[in-house]
């Protein structure tokens, strides 16, 4: 056995299903976790006695 | 607040749930064992299964049984633990998925071999079955304990049953199976999560609405998902969670095979990538979610009388010895909780009215007598070890199956005894099948029977899983001997997490660091971890930072003087 079990794949370009790219995509789950941490600190300072 | 027994038409929920989705994950995949690379990458997934897959591996039985119960004593802050992981998924899809997609591998540790050599692949392996062979008892074990303790059920033959129903389902249908399982496990884990949630906000009283819950319990500090203060004596805050949380999911993410087994199994870069940023995207809001199920718990049991102890049949046999400090203990815990009833009714009432200060002063009386019910709890857990130093005083993990068996209706109570064998499974599966892959892929497959044929290789990979699986039972069944097991293998893990990843960072980010250097750093590394685990009491988190640091400085050191020998000569 080599190395590695198969023939190497390039499929390092392939574009995302949907919004185009996928720095794009990356963007949206960090401005997710982003809008969340807002919320939870919303959460927080409504509720703290 | 006693146990009932569990009615036949729980036994039927619980056992239909799971023989369901175990019959259908083997039927689905039964013709994936042919060849190597179907058994074990199991094939074309697509990214939710993936997503699902890697959700479900990281959720084992105790997320669901202790999340809740943490979220009552301590509030939701342990949430923030989870801030890294949606950073963790981008930087694994941008720079370390595409790594092992191209080189189109089985194992994480087939890539260091590629990037570095055999030996490094061999030394990361081998601390990975270590680790993972041993968590693999915990994690039926764990559940096991709880659930023999506030059922009834034997100990042993819980071990049994979970293990043998994952032993058969992983080894039939091979990694294929182990997500497909995983995908419909999760979907009843939520769903049974979601449905107990619903419940227990229609049990408060009446009049008692969902914010009144969130003020009681805000009013005893429980409602704090996000701390920006920089006091390291806090465990959890937004700070520690993107550090830290960051660190150790580009660790366990990254290069623990039972996670990595999952996201390769996509039928493209495209698919491993979109199931990663899945659970990016719903990780934090599902941690979120338990830990307000164990916050709305809190100010559900403001109405209802709790026990001073919850695990509730070794209090009763410790009560029945005569303790009588433990039945002052309780005594003091019954009067304080009769007032705290009496100041929750106050707010709720107040805050009906508008008004605002007699809601400040109810909050106020909140607090004084949650505190006195702390104060007793205390003194009971100290009457407790005093009696029976063997009684494990840790009770948190008993407050939400307490509440699963104390108020769902028949039904809803088969079927959470369902996600949580569900979610033991789920996690087992994925060790099992990570612990034979490793087991075949870089040591049998690597080192020891090169040239065979792919059914003789599916055998060994069937042979292994098993093995893997029959000590993973037998660690479980002797684990009841050993004192603070659960502990015992965290620590474990992060003896060894730190120089695994340092070795897979080096890989992916110092480009001109070669073989030796890196082995040698990661043997140094290893060596010292050790040390610090025998010799000093430093925290045994931190041994992930020191394993991880040490690998890459001691890495560079050598490769630097390698580099200045060189031109010297």
């Amino acid at each position: 056995m080599t190395s590695h079990p198969g023939p190497q794949r390039d499929d390092g370009d392939e574009r995302p299903p949907i919004l185009g790219r996928w720095s794009v995509l990356y963007a949206v789950v960090i401005g997710a976790l982003a809008l969340q941490v807002l919320l939870y600190y919303l959460l927080t300072s409504a509720y703290a006695r | 607040m006693s146990s009932p027994a569990l009615s036949s038409f729980d036994w039927a929920v619980m056992a239909g749930t799971i023989a369901l989705i175990v019959v259908y994950g083997v039927y689905k995949t039964r013709s994936a064992s042919k060849d190597l690379a179907g058994y074990l990458r199991g094939g074309d997934m697509r990214w939710y299964t993936i997503g699902l897959s890697v959700m479900a591996t990281q959720a084992s039985a105790i997320t669901f049984l202790s999340t809740p119960g943490q979220a009552y004593e301590d509030g939701m802050r342990f949430v923030q633990f989870y801030f890294g992981l949606p950073i963790a998924m981008v930087i694994l899809c941008a720079r370390i998925v595409p790594v092992f997609h191209k080189l189109n591998v089985y194992t994480a540790y087939e890539y260091l071999e590629s990037r570095f050599d055999l030996r490094t692949r061999l030394l990361t392996a081998l601390l990975f079955l270590l680790q993972r062979g041993f968590s693999a008892g915990v994690t039926i074990y764990a559940p096991s304990i709880i659930l023999s303790s506030a059922l009834g059920w034997p100990l042993n033959l819980t071990n049994v049953v979970v293990g043998v129903i994952v032993i058969v389902y992983t080894v039939s249908g091979g990694t294929r199976a182990v997500s497909q399982t995983q995908k419909h496990q999760m979907i009843v884990i939520m769903g049974g999560m979601i449905a107990a949630f619903v419940y227990m906000l229609s049990r408060l009283p009446e009049g008692v609405a969902f914010g009144d819950a969130l003020d009681i319990a805000g009013a005893a500090g429980r409602v704090n998902p996000v701390g920006f203060e920089l006091d390291p004596k806090t465990r959890y805050t937004f700070w520690s969670g993107i550090t830290g949380g960051l660190f150790v999911a580009l660790a366990y993410f990254g290069t623990d095979q039972s996670q990595v087994q999952r996201y390769i199994t996509g039928g493209s870069l495209s698919q491993s990538r979109l199931g990663l940023l899945f659970n990016g995207l719903l990780k934090v809001p599902m941690q979120a979610f338990i830990l307000l199920i164990g916050v709305v718990l809190f100010s559900f049991y403001h109405f209802h009388p709790t026990p001073v102890f919850w695990n509730q049949p070794a209090l009763a046999r410790l009560k029945a010895k005569g303790s009588v400090a433990l039945l002052d203990a309780e005594t003091s815990y019954q009067n304080a909780e009769r007032e705290r009833r009496a100041a929750a009714r106050a707010l709720v009432a107040a805050r009906d009215r508008g008004d605002t200060s007699a809601a400040a002063a109810a909050r106020r009386r909140l607090v004084e007598h949650g505190a006195a019910m702390k104060a007793a709890r205390v003194a009971a857990k100290a009457a407790i070890k005093r009696a029976d130093p063997r009684t494990e005083t840790e009770d948190a993990d008993y407050i939400f199956i307490a509440f699963v068996m104390g108020f769902l209706p028949r039904g809803l109570i088969g079927l959470l005894l369902a996600v949580i064998l569900s979610a033991a499974m789920s996690s087992t599966a994925s060790e099992l099948n990570a612990l034979g892959t490793t087991t075949v892929v870089d040591f049998y497959k690597r080192v020891f029977r090169k040239d065979r044929d792919d059914k003789h290789y599916v055998l060994a990979s069937k042979f292994f899983i098993v093995m893997w699986g029959v000590l993973a039972i037998l660690f479980a069944t002797l684990a009841a001997l050993v004192d603070n097991l659960i502990q015992a293998v965290n620590i474990l893990g992060s003896i060894f997490y730190g120089t695994v990843l340092g070795v897979f960072l080096v890989g992916m980010f110092l480009k001109h660091v070669r073989a030796t250097p890196v082995f040698v750093a990661a043997i140094i590394s290893q060596l010292v971890v050790v040390a610090v685990f025998l010799l000093s009491d430093v925290g045994f988190l931190w041994y992930n930072v020191i394993g991880c640091g040490l690998v890459v400085a001691v890495a560079l050191a050598l490769q630097g003087a390698m580099r200045s020998g060189a031109r010297a000569s």
